[in-house]
């Protein structure tokens, strides 16, 4: 068979393989921490928002805060992001968005957030 | 004055590169040296306005004239020279100056160039059309603007000159910023070299010929563009703090994915000139790869324009760490038309010649060289489409319907371990083959050094270096099984001549990037870590203090920086690392700017991140919004709400009071806690208990005063508070092999170096002498048809 027919096929199953895959990395389910706390796989994505209460100060397991969701249900929050945000940023932020999971049964009540996206 | 004769000069550069790119065009369809004449005055003409309006904005930033608008946003009085001049292009209209003014001084080589290879109007048309949109883009949006005209809902006198300019972000007045643009920029320009020859190559139905012209500038494209991406990498991980050279922002992966094409172009464009011949300037025979190198020199340029559009035209502003500002509707339409148009007419032209090129195929062996670079160009083009598509996604998101969402980094990882894999795997290979065909026992014979080599050292790292993890294994064993075989042949050709070891040491250079790159993203440490003046805790096996803190850069009064000292101390020896924490006018001290602290390894950097700094111990402090209520920390049986502000005494006596209702398990009662307007505050004894309260701070919403909140402080007799102190908080890394990384690409670029000057060589000797076919090179080691790749 001609090179440019392996090239085209591989092209018609790479392409929609690829949009496949990008997929299920954006799949960000926006829950409360209630709901989040339910999801069977701990280490599932899930995105909270709500508004930043009792900015923590840094400590030895990451910058934390209280941040409050839209059912009202206040939570620790535990950044455990690569790119840098201190608590100033957050504390004069209006609404916060945190993209991560709820922390597992031996970490006491808390969500890890991998991203803080701030709304002023 | 100044700025209108800048104004001026951008529109004349504009209306001479028309002038230019009509007259090259006339001279296509009918060969006159008048319209040539013409086309070249315009050309130069164009060169020198685009030159003096530089010099103008430049003199303009150098004397702070700051009654423009482009010079006020992004300079200051206070600026250091370098930075003044980095201001420059530090901003949106500056970047695209510079961009302009690079493509022009390019396009003066380019026109010597394409005269000496005949390619002149053909070339040169399409050339200045690509100025002319960059141009419209600064008639449009002029850094000649005055303050005046960029505020007119502000009232503001025609001729106001604010007293001083707005600065730089502090956190770009580093050295960095004085080289990465430029060389960044200069990379771009250099991209639109290989498309016009490629678009000149299909006008003149000279679908062979081109590549050999064009592939020294691809080379140089890849060789500058690609240094300019590390040194951005770089960058990020000494000055930013991200902890890291790469994560995969979409500013980042704008500039890799035309990189990734240009570099794939390369190998396609040594495939099709392998197999194709060219006798004094004439095409014999046609290659393989011939349409798909027109594709990828189409796309290669059209990557770069729709980087240009991803990170200028304000559609990621919030995705993206980096921030630019949304340049608004008309540059947004400006610069998808211009990325649009020569997407599409490239393809157009493609198209029109589809049939002429249809002929053009052929059959490659399994086992040669060409079809393995095929191959690998084709990997390194799945890499950039990936990348594409992540990037991509929060447009494309919209576009179904779907909330604009960012895709997860772990995207990339997880894709590109594979496709690294590959990569590596099919650079060691195709290096092992010949040209045409190898048969199974050329290939044994080949492999029956390099493969024990590498698999000996894979052992090595697994047992001294700790890399066990099966997949990583298998890449580390890619890596330097191509490192192998890339360094014996190099050293090879090095002693014989060093322009045709070109491709191996650039090969050698990404398999060094790989091995680096398997480490610090695999076998990097982080531990976030608290220290207070004067501890000491232990991290990675290192003493590691907070000793103290000096303030740096005194002068520079729009800001407080300090240098904090970190002692690390391991087996009697002991470094002082000094990250640095400072807060600016620039950002009205809203947020710290964080430095990292590096000790420099060939084996690892200790990597020290500053997150925090904030006082601990001391009295506790609540902060409570109206209504809401709080045990005192101290005492849990008492009770404190924040009923509501008392500001009567505010005009008269400068006092802002908290009404708090305390409840203990006998009685309840309002109490009121005082503050001046200053600041300053007491602490007084809650009755009947041992606990004081003071009214801290008053953190007001200018937006909804019912919001404002009161942070409250409790003392307590019994329990007294820890004495305050001042603790950093930090994250220490350890990171193996982080020197391989930039070690590698800077080898990687030294043999781009190498090869385009081979290839420069050999486009002479094919100009002048005969065939192409076999390389021009008298002074080769012995042959094997297994001469150099790229």
């Amino acid at each position: 068979m001609k090179r440019r027919y392996w090239y085209f096929g591989a092209l018609i199953v790479f392409i929609p393989l690829t949009l496949w895959y990008a997929g299920r990395f954006s799949d960000l389910p926006e829950l409360s921490f209630a709901k989040a706390g339910l999801e069977d796989d701990h280490t599932k994505r899930v995105m909270v928002s709500g508004e930043p209460v009792a900015i923590g100060n840094s400590s030895e397991e990451g910058l934390s805060f209280f941040m409050t969701d839209e059912e009202g249900t206040k939570e620790r929050v535990v950044y455990e992001g690569e790119e840098p945000i201190t608590a100033d940023k957050i504390s004069a932020a209006e609404r916060v968005e945190v993209v991560g999971h709820m922390c597992s049964d031996g970490e006491g009540p808390c969500f890890k957030a991998k991203q803080i996206f701030l709304k002023d | 004055m100044a700025g209108h004769i800048g104004s001026f000069l951008l529109a004349l550069g504009f209306s001479a590169g028309i002038l230019s790119g009509v007259n090259y065009l006339r001279a296509i369809r009918k060969p006159s040296e008048t319209s040539l004449n013409i086309a070249r005055s315009g050309f130069y003409v164009m060169v020198f306005a685009v030159m003096f309006a530089c010099a103008i904005l430049m003199y303009l930033i150098l004397n702070h004239r700051f009654e423009y608008h482009y010079v006020w946003a992004h300079s200051s009085m206070s600026l250091a020279r370098p930075f003044l001049v980095a201001a420059f292009y530090s901003g949106q209209e500056g970047s695209f100056i510079l961009w302009t003014l690079l493509t022009t001084l390019i396009g003066v080589f380019v026109l010597g160039y394409a005269q000496r290879y005949r390619y002149e109007a053909e070339a040169m048309s399409v050339y200045m059309f690509v100025i002319v949109l960059l141009l419209l883009i600064l008639v449009v949006d002029s850094p000649f603007d005055t303050v005046f005209a960029a505020f007119p809902d502000q009232m503001l006198p025609a001729d106001f000159v604010p007293k001083d300019g707005r600065g730089l972000n502090p956190q770009l007045e580093n050295l960095w910023i004085t080289i990465h643009p430029p060389i960044l920029f200069t990379g771009f320009a250099a991209m639109t070299v290989p498309f016009v020859f490629a678009i000149a190559g299909l006008i003149r139905r000279d679908y062979q010929r081109w590549i050999t012209v064009a592939l020294p500038w691809t080379l140089f494209a890849s060789m500058v563009l690609g240094f300019g991406i590390m040194l951005g990498g770089w960058w990020a991980y000494e000055t930013l703090g991200w902890g890291g050279y790469w994560a995969w922002d979409p500013v980042e992966n704008s500039s890799l994915i035309p990189w990734l094409i240009c570099v794939a172009l390369v190998h396609t464009m040594i495939v099709q000139k392998r197999t194709g011949v060219v006798q004094r300037g004439v095409t014999k025979k046609i290659g393989g790869l011939v349409r798909t190198n027109f594709v990828l020199a189409v796309c290669a340029f059209s990557g770069i324009l729709y980087s240009t559009f991803l990170t200028r035209s304000g559609v990621l502003d919030d995705t993206s760490v980096h921030s630019f500002v949304t340049p608004g509707n008309f540059v947004y339409a400006v610069l998808l038309i211009i990325l649009l148009t020569f997407f599409l007419a490239g393809l157009s032209a493609l198209i029109f010649r589809w049939k002429d090129l249809s002929s053009q195929t052929l059959e490659l062996k399994l086992m040669s060289r060409e079809n393995w670079l095929g191959i690998g160009s084709a990997i390194l083009l799945a890499s950039a489409f990936v990348i594409l598509v992540g990037t991509s996604w929060p447009i494309l998101m919209p576009l179904i319907g779907k909330p604009k969402a960012k895709i997860d980094m772990s995207f990339y990882n997880n894709t590109h371990i594979w496709i690294g894999l590959a990569i590596v795997i099919i650079n060691a290979l195709s290096i092992s083959l010949k040209w045409k065909n190898t048969s199974a026992t050329e290939l044994k014979k080949s492999l029956m050094l390099t493969v024990p080599i590498a698999l000996v050292a894979t052992l090595l790292v697994a047992v001294f270096g700790g890399v066990t993890d099966p997949i990583f294994t298998l890449l580390m064993f890619g890596a330097l099984f191509a490192l192998t075989i890339n360094t014996i042949e190099a050293v090879r050709y090095l002693r014989a001549n060093w322009r045709m070891a070109g491709a191996y040491v650039a090969h050698a250079g990404v398999a060094f990037l790989v091995v680096g790159v398997i480490f610090t993203s695999r076998y990097s440490v982080t531990e976030h870590v608290q220290l207070s003046e004067g501890d000491t805790k232990e991290v990675f096996g290192y003493q590691t203090s907070f000793v103290g803190r000096d303030t740096i850069e005194r002068e520079k009064l729009d800001r407080e920086k300090f240098e904090f000292k970190i002692k690390l101390e391991k087996d009697g020896s002991e470094q002082i690392v000094r990250p640095v924490i400072f807060w600016s006018d620039f950002n009205q001290r809203q947020q710290a700017f964080l430095e990292p602290g590096i000790v420099y390894n060939v084996t690892g950097d200790i990597y020290i991140s500053p997150k925090s700094l904030e006082g601990i111990g001391g009295d506790p402090t609540v902060v409570l919004t109206k209504g809401e209520k709080t045990p005192v920390p101290q005492d849990s049986a008492i009770e404190v709400r924040f009923e509501k502000f008392d500001m009567s005494r505010a005009a008269s006596e400068q006092l802002q009071g908290a009404v708090l209702e305390i409840t203990r398990p006998d009685t309840s009662y309002y109490y009121t806690a005082y503050r001046q307007v200053d600041g300053r505050y007491g602490m007084n004894r809650l009755p009947g208990s041992d606990i004081s309260v003071g009214f801290a701070e008053l953190q007001a919403d200018p937006e909804d005063l019912a919001r404002s909140k009161a942070r409250i402080r409790f003392a307590s007799e019994r329990v007294p508070s820890p004495p305050e102190k001042q603790a950093i908080t930090l994250d220490v890394s350890v990171k193996p092999f982080i020197s391989f990384v930039w070690g590698g690409v800077i080898i990687m670029v030294v043999g781009f170096f190498f090869s385009m000057l081979r290839r420069r060589k050999e486009l002479e000797a094919v100009e002048n002498l005969g065939t192409e076919a076999k390389p021009v090179v008298a002074d080769q080691p012995e042959s094997k048809e297994r001469d150099s790749v790229s």
